[in-house]
C-alpha cells in the first residue's frame, strides 16, 4: 500500500501533496520536511530506499527518484515491491512529460490540479491502478475532453515563460 | 487550470521572496476569498472554481485550509465536468475520513455512481478510494459492486470499481461475506484485460491478507496466470514494460502465493517451479545483455526476480534454484546499482534461515563482501547490512563477526547503535562457545557504546554468570574490576561492577590486586560520581560486602560509615536503604544477617528478555503475508533460549515466589530478574494487577523515589479474593522492593525516619494546578449534559447501583480491597496500599459482559489537601476482559470530605455514568503509635486539653457486634490501623488507642483514643484527641460510625 505522494523541490518546497491515509494537518506538514531533510542530503549515486523515519515508523520505506529540481517520493509500506514503486514512479514522469511536453517545475506549479488529475490515473486509494502509460494517456485526454467541452476553452496547455 | 485569476495569484505568491511576504499575499488572498463566499450569494460556477483552486493551491503551500470545504461540496453538483472535477479534487484532499461535511458528499458520489457517464462515474470511484470510510461502505457498496460485476461497465471504471471496493472493504469488511464474494471476485481474474486483473489482484490481495482461507481457489489461478505470462508469453503487447509482461501483475501474483503453504497439487507445484526457475534465469539475463539500456529494463525484470525469490524462500524451494539464486545475488552484492545491492542484502538475510545448509555456506561465501557493505556511505545498505550479518552468524564465524561488528561499533550511526548494540549482545550470547568471550564483549560494548546497552543487557550478564560455576564468576569478578577501574567507566559498567562484585567478588578476594578493601574502595572511589538509581544499587552491595568480610575491619568501618552518612540523604529510595542497611548491622545478629543476605539462587531458565526484544522486532518488521508460513518457524528453532511454554513460566515463577518468603534473600538484596516483568504472561486471570505490578525491573533494581509508586500495587497482606497467582505475582516484588520497610519494621521496631520527597509533591502540584484550570475553563461540557439525559433513562437502576455502592464504600473504608460499585455489565474493584502520607489505589475495571465497553473515561474530583495524580486508562474494555488504573494519593492535612472518582462509558449504546467515592479517608493515612507505657499516654493524652475543639467525646449506643471487646480492638486495629494500647486502662472492657496520622511532606501527628464502656446501659464513651480539631473530628466520626454500627 503506497501511503502518500509527494513531490518536493530542491529546497524543500512541495509541489505535490497527497496522503492516503488519515494524517492530521501539522503532521503533513512533519512528513513533507522530514522527508526532505532525510533525503535531500543523500547524494545521487546511493539507492532510492530510505528506511523509516520518525513520522512513518520503521516498516514504512521512502522509495524516491530525483529529476532535475525535484524530488518524487513515495512512501510505502512493506507489501509494495521496492523496484516495481521506482518504475511506477518512472510511469508517473513520463505520464507528466507527454502531457506538459518536456514537464518542469513550473509545469507542476502552475497546473498543479492536472498533476493530480494524472497521479489519480496511477494510483487510487493507495493502490496502484494502472501501470500502463497508453492507458494512463488515454484516460487523461479522455477528461481532457471533457474539460474543453465543459470550459469551451483551450486546453493545449499554454506554456508559461520563463 | 487555465484561470487567469488563478496564475496571476501563483505568480505574485512566487515573487515574495520571503517567507513573511509569502505570508501576507497568502492571507489578503485568504480574507478576499472568505468575504466572496460569505457576501456573493450567487457566486458563479467559473469563480467558486476559482477561488476553490486557489485554496487548494495555498494548502499545497502549507497552510491549513479552515474555510470554504462547503463550497468543494456544492461544486461536486455543478454541471460542468471541470467544476466538478475541481469540486472532487477539493474533496479529496480537505476532507478527510470522519470529517462533518462527508455526509453531504456521499450522496452527491451515490448520483454519480448511478450516472450513466463513465466519467462521472470514475469521479465518484476516485472520491470513495481515497476519503471513504465506514460510513460510505455502508451507504455505496452496493453501487460500487454493481459497477465491478455488471457486463456494462466500461473497463477503465471496473478496474476502478475493484481499487474502491477494497477500501471500502478495509473499512468494514461486511460489505464482501467470503461466502457469496469469493467465487465471484476470483472469477474476475479469468478476464481478458491484465489491468482489470491487476487491480482484482489487488482487492483479492486485500481479502487474503484478512482471511486467507477462504480465497484458496485464488492459488491455482494465480499459478495458471504466471504460466501464462512468464512460460507461455500469451499477453496484449501494451503489458510490455521495457520487455517484461506487466511486472506489478506479476509481483501481486507471486505476494500472493506467499499467503499460503506449498500447492499439494503435483503439476501446479511443477509449473511454480518453473516459472520461478524461468524468472530467475531471466532477470540474471537481462542484467548481462541489457547492460547498455539503461537501468529500467533490469528494474522491471527485477522487481520481478526479487519477488520470485521471496516466493522460492518461502517454499524453501528445492536447493538448486536457492543455490542459483544465491550465487546471482552475490554477483550484485558488488554491483555499482546500489538498489540492487540493498535488495540483495535484504533478500539475502532472509535467505540465511534456509534449511538447506549449501544454501547458507553460498552466502557466507560473500562474507567479506558483506562486512565492507558495513561502511558503505549509504545508510540504508549499511542497515541491511548489519541485519545480513546477524542472520547469517553461527558458531564458526561468530567470533569474526561480532569482531566487526565491534570495532565497527564506534563509527556506526547514532540511528542505528542501538540496534547494533541489541544484536552484537544477542551474538555473543547465542554463539558463545566460551562465556567468558560472552562477559568480555558485552564488557566492550558497554565501556565503548554504554549509553545505549540497554539494562536488560546487564541483566543477562547477571542471569547467566549467576546460573554458571565459579570459574566465570570468578573470572567476571576479575574482568569488571578491570573494566571498572578505567577512569572513564561508563555507569552500566559501574552498575554490573558492583552487582557482581558484591555477589562474587569474594572469589578473587585471596588475590592481591583484588583485596576486598580495594575492591570496595573502587566502588567508592565511583559512588559520588553515579547517579542515585546506581548509589541504590551500590548500597546494597557495600551490605552485601559488610557481611561477606564481616572480620575485615576495615571493610565493616566503612561501610557502615557510608550507611551513617547517608541516613539523611535526600533522596528517599537512598535514605531508606542507608537507614534500613544501618539497622541491620546495628541489630548486631550476624547470623540474621547471614541469612539475609545469601547468594543469591540461580534464575530460572527462561528466555532471554533481549533476544526477546530483538523478535519482537523482527516480527513487526516481517512481511505481513509471512504468516502462516514456515518462515516464522524455523526462526524459533534457530533460537536457542528454548521459547518457554507460558504455563511452564507460571510453575517457575510461582516455584521462584515460594522461595522468596523462606530464604528471604531475594527479598533483601535487588530482586533481579527480568522475567515476571517482560516475559509475556497469558492474561487470562482475572486480575491483571501483577503484570503492572512487575513490569519495570528496573525499579526494583534502582530505586528511586517514584519507585514506591510504580511497583507493587498489591500489598503483601490482605489480598481478597483468593486468586492464588494474582497473590503470588502481587507479593513477590511487593514485599521485596518497596514493603521492606515495613518488615524492618516489625522485626526491629524502630520507626523510618520522615521521608521528603519533593519531586513528587512538586509534580503533582503542578498536576494539580493544570487540572484545576482545566476545570475553570470547561466548565460543563455538552457531552456532560447529554450524559446527564441519557443517565434519566436508567436513573432508576443506577441509583440501585449507587446504593449498594454506598454499603460497598463502607467496607472499603476499612479493608484494602474489595468492589466498590458493580452492575450487571461492569465491576470496578479496588486494590488499595497506603504509606506514610502516600496512598496508591490500583483500579480494576471489569467488563461482565459479552459486549465491548467503549469511550470509557474516568475522572477524580480534585480535593485541596489531596494531590490526586492517575494513570491513563484505555477507552475499550473488551467483552469479558479487565482492565486497570491506578490513583496516586498525597495527603497533605486532615480532610474531611472525599474524593468522587467519574467513569463515563458507553455500553450498547447507551451512556453510563458512575459516581464513585474513593475509599479513602483520614484514618488511611494513619500508623500505628505503639506507645508501651500508661505514663507515656497520658503525657501525651493530658498535653490536649479538654473542652476544645481538640477533643471530642460523644456517648452512644452500642451495636451488637461490638458488644465483645475483641472485635473493637479488632476494627481499630485492622480497619483504622491504629495500635490498641493494653494494660493502661485497667478496665479490661474499655479500649485505648494511638495513632500517627501522616500529612504534608509526613508530617506527623499524633491520634489518642478511648473508648470506655458502660455495660449497665450498653453505651460507649468514645474520645478522641488530637492537635488537630479536623482530623479529631473525623476519626471520632468514622470510629463511631463503625461502632453503632448505623
Amino acid at each position: 500500500m503506497i501511503r502518500a505522494v509527494l513531490v518536493i523541490n530542491n529546497h524543500g518546497k512541495a509541489r505535490l501533496v497527497k496522503f492516503y491515509e488519515v494524517i492530521a494537518f501539522e503532521k503533513q506538514q512533519r512528513a513533507i520536511a522530514e522527508c526532505y531533510s532525510l533525503i535531500s542530503k543523500r547524494s545521487d549515486d546511493v539507492c532510492n530506499f530510505l528506511e523509516g523515519g520518525s513520522i512513518w515508523g520503521k516498516e514504512t520505506k521512502l522509495i524516491y527518484r530525483h529529476y532535475a529540481t525535484l524530488y518524487f517520493v513515495f512512501i510505502v509500506d512493506e507489501s509494495e515491491s521496492e523496484l516495481g514503486i521506482l518504475d511506477l514512479i518512472q510511469v508517473f514522469v513520463e505520464s507528466l512529460d507527454k502531457c506538459f511536453e518536456n514537464v518542469c517545475e513550473l509545469d507542476l506549479i502552475f497546473h498543479s490540479d492536472k498533476v493530480s488529475y494524472i497521479l489519480d490515473e496511477i494510483i487510487m486509494g493507495g493502490l496502484v491502478l494502472e501501470t500502463n502509460k497508453e492507458e494512463i494517456m488515454q484516460a487523461i485526454e479522455e477528461e481532457n475532453k471533457l474539460e474543453i467541452a465543459s470550459r469551451k476553452e483551450s486546453l493545449t496547455v499554454t506554456k508559461i515563460k520563463r | 487550470m487555465d484561470m487567469r485569476g488563478l496564475s496571476v495569484f501563483i505568480s505574485e505568491i512566487r515573487k515574495s521572496t520571503t517567507k513573511e511576504a509569502e505570508q501576507k499575499r497568502v492571507d489578503k488572498e485568504l480574507a478576499k476569498i472568505r468575504t466572496k463566499f460569505k457576501t456573493s450569494a450567487n457566486l458563479k460556477g467559473y469563480d467558486r472554481k476559482k477561488y476553490v483552486s486557489k485554496l487548494l493551491y495555498i494548502y499545497m503551500l502549507g497552510y491549513d485550509i479552515d474555510f470554504g470545504h462547503i463550497e468543494a461540496v456544492n461544486l461536486l453538483s455543478a454541471d460542468k465536468y471541470s467544476e466538478k472535477h475541481t469540486g472532487y479534487l477539493a474533496c479529496t484532499l480537505l476532507l478527510n475520513e470522519g470529517h462533518e461535511l462527508l455526509t453531504l458528499i456521499t450522496n452527491s458520489i451515490k448520483r454519480d455512481l448511478a450516472s450513466r457517464d463513465p466519467n462521472d462515474q470514475c469521479l465518484g470511484l476516485t472520491a470513495i478510494a481515497n476519503i471513504g470510510g465506514k460510513e460510505q461502505a455502508e451507504a455505496l457498496a452496493d453501487d460500487v459492486q454493481k459497477l465491478l460485476l455488471s457486463g456494462d461497465t466500461k473497463l477503465l471504471v471496473r478496474k476502478k470499481a475493484a481499487l474502491t471496493l477494497l477500501r471500502l472493504y478495509r473499512k468494514y469488511p461486511e460489505i464482501l461475506p467470503p461466502d457469496a464474494w469469493a467465487s465471484r471476485v476470483i472469477a474476475l481474474l479469468n478476464g481478458k484485460d491484465l489491468g482489470v486483473i491487476t487491480s482484482v489482484m489487488s482487492l483479492i490481495l486485500g481479502m487474503v491478507e484478512k482471511d486467507p482461507k477462504s480465497y484458496v481457489e485464488a492459488v491455482q489461478k494465480a499459478i495458471r496466470l504466471l504460466v501464462k505470462l512468464v512460460l507461455n508469453r500469451e499477453y496484449s503487447n501494451n503489458y510490455l514494460y521495457y520487455g517484461i509482461p506487466a511486472p506489478w501483475l506479476q509481483c501481486k501474483l507471486l505476494q500472493l502465493l506467499q499467503y499460503y503453504s506449498v500447492p499439494t497439487d503435483e503439476g501446479l507445484m511443477s509449473h511454480i517451479t518453473q516459472v520461478i526457475n524461468r524468472i530467475i534465469t531471466g532477470a540474471e539475463r537481462s542484467k548481462q545483455n541489457d547492460k547498455n539500456k539503461g537501468v529500467s529494463k533490469t528494474n522491471a525484470a527485477h522487481s520481478v526476480f526479487f519477488e520470485a525469490l521471496n516466493v522460492a524462500i518461502h517454499y524453501d524451494l528445492d536447493k538448486t534454484v536457492l543455490i542459483t539464486a544465491t550465487q546471482i545475488l552475490g554477483k550484485y552484492l558488488s554491483e555499482r546499482d546500489t538498489n540492487l545491492r540493498y535488495l540483495s542484502l535484504d533478500t539475502m538475510s532472509r535467505m540465511a534461515y534456509s534449511q538447506h545448509n549449501e544454501v547458507i555456506v553460498n552466502i557466507r561465501k560473500n562474507q567479506d563482501t558483506i562486512l565492507l557493505a558495513l561502511k558503505d556511505p549509504d545508510i540504508s545498505i549499511r542497515r541491511r547490512a548489519l541485519d545480513l550479518l546477524y542472520s547469517m552468524c553461527n558458531k564458526v564465524n561468530a567470533g569474526q563477526i561480532v569482531g566487526e561488528l565491534l570495532s565497527y561499533l564506534p563509527l556506526s550511526d547514532y540511528a542505528i547503535r542501538e540496534e547494533l548494540v541489541l544484536k552484537v549482545a544477542i551474538l555473543a550470547e547465542k554463539f558463545a562457545v566460551d562465556l567468558s568471550w560472552y562477559v568480555d564483549v558485552i564488557l566492550n560494548l558497554v565501556s565503548t557504546a554504554g549509553d545505549y546497552v540497554s539494562d536488560d543487557i546487564w541483566h543477562r550478564v547477571v542471569q547467566i554468570v549467576t546460573n554458571r560455576d565459579e570459574d566465570l564468576q570468578s573470572y567476571t569478578s576479575q574482568t569488571v574490576f578491570i573494566a571498572m577501574s578505567s577512569v572513564a567507566a561508563h555507569e552500566n559498567t559501574i552498575k554490573l561492577g558492583s552487582y557482581i562484585l558484591g555477589e562474587f567478588g569474594y572469589l578473587i578476594s585471596n588475590k592481591e590486586q583484588f583485596v576486598p578493601a580495594l575492591q570496595l574502595d573502587l566502588l567508592m572511589s565511583k559512588f559520588d560520581m553515579v547517579s542515585v538509581p546506581t548509589k541504590c544499587m551500590m548500597l546494597s552491595a557495600y551490605m552485601k560486602f559488610y557481611n561477606l568480610y564481616i572480620q575485615d575491619s576495615f571493610v565493616t568501618d566503612s561501610v557502615k560509615e557510608i550507611f551513617s552518612q547517608h541516613r539523611t540523604f535526600i533522596d528517599a529510595e537512598l535514605q531508606q536503604r542507608a537507614n534500613e542497611y544501618y539497622k541491620m548491622i546495628e541489630s548486631g545478629n550476624t547470623k540474621l544477617l547471614g541469612t539475609l543476605l545469601e547468594a543469591m539462587p540461580h534464575f530460572p531458565e527462561r528466555q532471554s528478555s533481549v533476544m526477546k526484544r530483538i523478535q519482537d522486532r523482527d516480527a513487526e518488521r516481517k512481511r505481513m503475508r509471512a504468516h502462516g508460513g514456515e518462515g516464522a518457524d524455523e526462526e524459533e528453532e534457530e533460537e536457542p533460549a528454548a521459547f518457554i511454554a507460558p504455563s511452564q513460566l507460571l510453575q517457575q515463577n510461582i516455584q521462584l515466589a515460594t522461595q522468596a518468603p523462606q530464604t528471604k534473600t531475594a527479598s533483601l538484596f535487588d530482586f533481579l530478574d527480568d522475567g515476571v516483568g517482560t516475559t509475556a504472561l497469558p492474561n487470562d486471570e482475572e486480575d491483571l494487577g501483577y503484570n503492572a505490578s512487575s513490569g519495570d525491573l528496573s525499579d526494583f533494581i534502582g530505586g528511586g523515589a517514584s519507585s514506591n509508586y510504580n511497583a507493587a500495587p498489591i500489598g503483601n497482606n490482605n489480598i481478597g479474593g483468593g486468586d492464588m497467582l494474582d497473590e503470588i505475582f502481587g507479593g513477590v516484588p511487593a514485599g521485596i522492593g518497596n514493603n521492606s520497610s515495613f518488615n524492618y519494621q516489625q522485626d526491629y521496631g524502630y520507626q523510618q525516619p520522615p521521608q521528603q520527597s519533593f519531586t513528587t509533591n512538586l509534580a503533582s502540584d503542578a498536576a494539580n494546578l493544570a487540572a484545576q484550570r482545566k476545570q475553570q475553563m470547561g466548565g460543563a461540557s455538552i457531552e456532560d449534559l447529554m450524559m446527564a439525559t441519557s443517565l434519566n433513562e436508567q436513573a432508576e437502576q443506577n441509583a440501585a447501583v449507587h446504593q449498594d455502592a454506598q454499603n460497598k464504600l463502607r467496607q472499603l473504608l476499612v479493608s484494602r480491597d474489595g468492589v466498590a460499585i458493580e452492575d450487571e455489565n461492569l465491576q470496578v474493584k479496588f486494590k488499595s496500599e497506603f504509606h506514610g502520607n502516600k496512598g496508591r489505589l490500583n483500579i480494576f475495571y471489569g467488563n461482565k459482559s459479552n459486549q465491548t465497553i467503549t469511550q470509557f473515561r474516568a475522572d477524580v474530583s480534585q480535593h485541596p489537601l489531596l494531590d490526586v495524580t492517575m494513570s491513563n486508562v484505555t477507552p475499550l474494555i473488551a467483552a469479558k476482559a479487565q482492565s486497570s488504573q491506578y490513583v496516586n494519593v498525597v495527603c497533605k492535612g486532615a480532610f474531611s470530605d472525599a474524593i468522587t472518582l467519574v467513569l463515563h462509558f458507553e455500553f450498547n449504546r447507551k451512556f453510563f455514568r458512575f459516581n464513585v467515592k474513593l475509599p479513602i479517608a483520614v484514618h488511611k493515612f494513619i500508623e500505628p503509635l505503639p506507645l508501651n507505657s500508661a505514663d507515656a499516654f497520658f503525657a501525651q493524652w493530658n498535653a490536649i486539653p479538654k473542652d476544645t475543639p481538640q477533643e471530642s467525646v460523644r456517648i452512644f449506643k452500642q451495636s451488637e457486634q461490638y458488644l465483645n471487646v475483641d472485635n473493637t480492638k479488632a476494627l481499630l486495629r485492622d480497619g483504622f490501623n491504629i495500635a490498641v494500647l493494653e494494660n493502661i486502662d485497667p478496665s479490661p472492657l474499655n479500649v485505648v488507642a494511638a495513632g500517627v496520622f501522616f500529612g504534608d511532606n509526613n508530617n506527623r501527628t499524633n491520634v489518642l483514643l478511648r473508648i470506655q464502656v458502660n455495660a449497665q446501659k450498653q453505651v460507649f464513651r468514645l474520645t478522641v484527641r488530637s492537635q488537630d480539631e479536623v482530623l479529631t473530628q473525623q476519626v471520632q466520626q468514622y470510629v463511631q460510625q463503625y461502632l453503632e454500627g448505623a
